[in-house]
This record gives structure tokens, sequence and C-alpha cells, in this order.
């Protein structure tokens, strides 16, 4: 009895280790319509580096367009996460949110929410901090701060406003208005699997006319180089 | 009088179910096209814009202010708003700015 008691008290113990909670933010009405904490995943840096490299390189998801898709990007990822034995949790953000992406085809990204998934990780002082993995808008995981001030571009038209920020689980894709109670993948996986793949067909698109436009601009410079120069005189 | 009571009615019921159509930014097939057939969830104001939020999606989508139409198309999006209305945008996909918001066609 006492080595069975030792022993659920060291799984505990370990388990202890490995996941941190984080409230579940979402809410309908003023009832708590899912478990009131989500449990995340705790990483080393390496590790957490590792994933976010693992999500940058898998061509599945489409991290060129950052202006729209972040809900399935951030369920893809999860998953992806989740095969790996990583547990993240997912950030939302709400307001009117403006970010300066490094796209050159999509320099500016307006948002009324945006979301990103997220785990505890392990910091060189001993400590760990929740991070968040939203390569759309990073090239490394980062702090909550940078991640919702990266929403607050205010060199834009649209004047920026943060309205609230908040964590649900890995299932969770839309914030709460929307968003019935999500305790397993469902269709989710699926659907934001044929959303990435609609972005990609339109990336295609977008890049082909992009290369044809290129192409006409340089047969319009080629002609006008080799044009004869009119003079008053005539052509020379 | 019973007749006319139909009648109003009718007329009524044709005037709301009337679909409504706005032109907004110039369009560019160049730059890609993007439609959405969604409800409004909100949108908000600019000076020279209305940015709108559709359902189920983080994009805040751009429609130009145009002199008189800026008022009709603020009465639309707050009517269908307020319905729960699926309405129809064409939009810009580089830009998510909008060239044509309207009722969904049928």
């Amino acid at each position: 009895m006492k080595l069975l008691s030792f022993l659920i008290f060291a799984v505990v113990f370990a388990a202890s280790g490995l996941f941190q909670a984080v409230t579940n933010g979402f809410k309908y009405g003023n009832q708590q319509r899912a478990v009131p904490e989500v449990q995340v995943s705790v990483i080393e840096m390496q590790q957490a580096n590792d994933l976010f490299r693992s999500f940058v390189n898998n061509k599945e998801i489409v991290f060129s367009f950052p202006v729209d898709g972040c809900y399935a990007r951030a369920t893809l990822m999860a998953k992806m996460a989740e095969d790996q034995k990583i547990q993240m949790g997912k950030i939302f953000a709400e307001g009117l949110l403006v970010a300066r992406t490094s796209s050159d085809a999509f320099p500016i990204a307006r948002w009324g929410w945006h979301v990103a998934p997220i785990a505890h990780v392990k910091q060189s002082d001993g400590t760990t901090r929740l991070m968040i993995f939203d390569p759309s808008l990073f090239d490394r995981p980062v702090t909550e701060e940078e991640w919702t001030q990266k929403m607050q571009y205010d060199q834009d038209i649209l004047k920026p406003r943060l309205d609230k920020v908040y964590y649900g689980s890995r299932f969770q894709t839309n914030p709460s208005s929307h968003e019935t109670i999500q305790t397993r993948w469902g269709s989710n996986l699926r659907k934001s699997s044929e959303l990435m793949n609609f972005f990609k067909g339109l990336m295609d698109q977008y890049e082909t006319k992009i290369k044809e436009i290129e192409m006409e601009r340089a047969n319009w410079d080629l002609f006008h180089r080799n044009r004869p120069q009119l003079t008053p005189g005539g052509v020379q | 009088m019973s007749r006319l009571i139909y009648v109003i009615a009718g007329i009524l019921f044709s005037l709301q179910t009337m679909a409504a159509e706005f032109r907004g930014y110039n369009s560019d097939p160049a730059q890609g096209v993007i439609k959405r057939s969604e409800e409004i969830d909100t949108f908000t104001e600019t000076k020279d814009d209305f940015f709108i939020l559709f359902k189920k999606h983080p994009v805040l989508y751009s429609f130009p202010k145009k002199g008189e139409q800026a008022d009709q198309v603020r009465n639309f999006l707050k009517d269908r708003q307020k319905n729960k209305k699926v309405v129809h945008a064409e939009i810009n996909l580089k830009t998510s700015k909008i060239y044509l918001l309207g009722d969904k066609k049928p």
C-alpha cells in the first residue's frame, strides 16, 4: 500500500513538472462552458525552438499568407505538437489589431481577433514562461508582451486597439462568442487542412499572376529600350 | 380595406427583400479575388473606410466611404448585422479591400 501511494505520488509529482495550467477564458454568458483551467506542456527552450522550426518547415501550413487563416494554422500546429507529445494551448487576442508583417506581398494584416498556439518554456534562469508560437509574425517563440505589441502597429490608417487577451484549449478555434464547447479535435483538423489547401491554391494563383505581370513589365522595358528613338528629323 | 392592407404588406415585404449591392474599391483581378458569404460580426469606421469583421473570420475587410453611399452602406451593415443576414463580398486578396458588397444572391 505504501509502495502504491509512493508510486502515485511519484507519478503526480513527475506529471506536475510536465504541465502548467492556464485559465480557460472561454465563457458562455456567465457560465463557464469548458473546464476552468487548460493544461499546457512545459518544455525546454531547445525543444521550443525545434518545435517552432518544425512548424515553419511544414509545407502543409501556409505561413506566407498572414492576412487570414490564423485559426487553421494554430489548430494544425497544436496537432503537430500533440503528435510530438507536447500539449499546447491557445492564446486569443481581440480588438482592432494591426500587424506589420515581414511579408513583402502582404505587409499589413488587420484583424478583429487573432490566435496562436502556446506552451510553457523553461528559461535559462530556471523559471518558466508562457510563449507564443506564431510563425506568420515571428521567426521564434515570443512572450505574450511581444505578441500583443506586434499587433498594435500604429502607422496604419486603422488605429489599433487591444480589447482582451485570453487562453483556450488546443481544440478551440474561434473566439468565445462564436464557439461551442470543444473537448476534441472534431472536424476542426479537416476544415483547417481544407482552408490551408484553399490558401495554397490562392497563393499559387497569386504568384502566377505576379510572375505574368513581372514578365509583361520586363517585356515592356525591353520594348522601350529597343524602340527606335523618334526625333524631329526622323528615326535615328 | 383588407386588400389595401395586403398590398401595403406586399410592398413593404418586397422593399425589405430587395437585394442591396454596393461597389467598393476598383477591382484588380491580378491581385487575386476572394469571395465571402458570411454574417457580419461587427464593423467599425475610420474617416475614409468601413472595416468589416465577418463571423468566424479574423480579417477586418475595408470598404470605402463614398459620398452619399456611405450612409446607405452604414444602414445596410447595421441592418444585416442586427438581423444576422448573410452578406456577400468580393475582396482583394492582397489588400483585403472589398470590391463588391451586398446581399447574398439566391
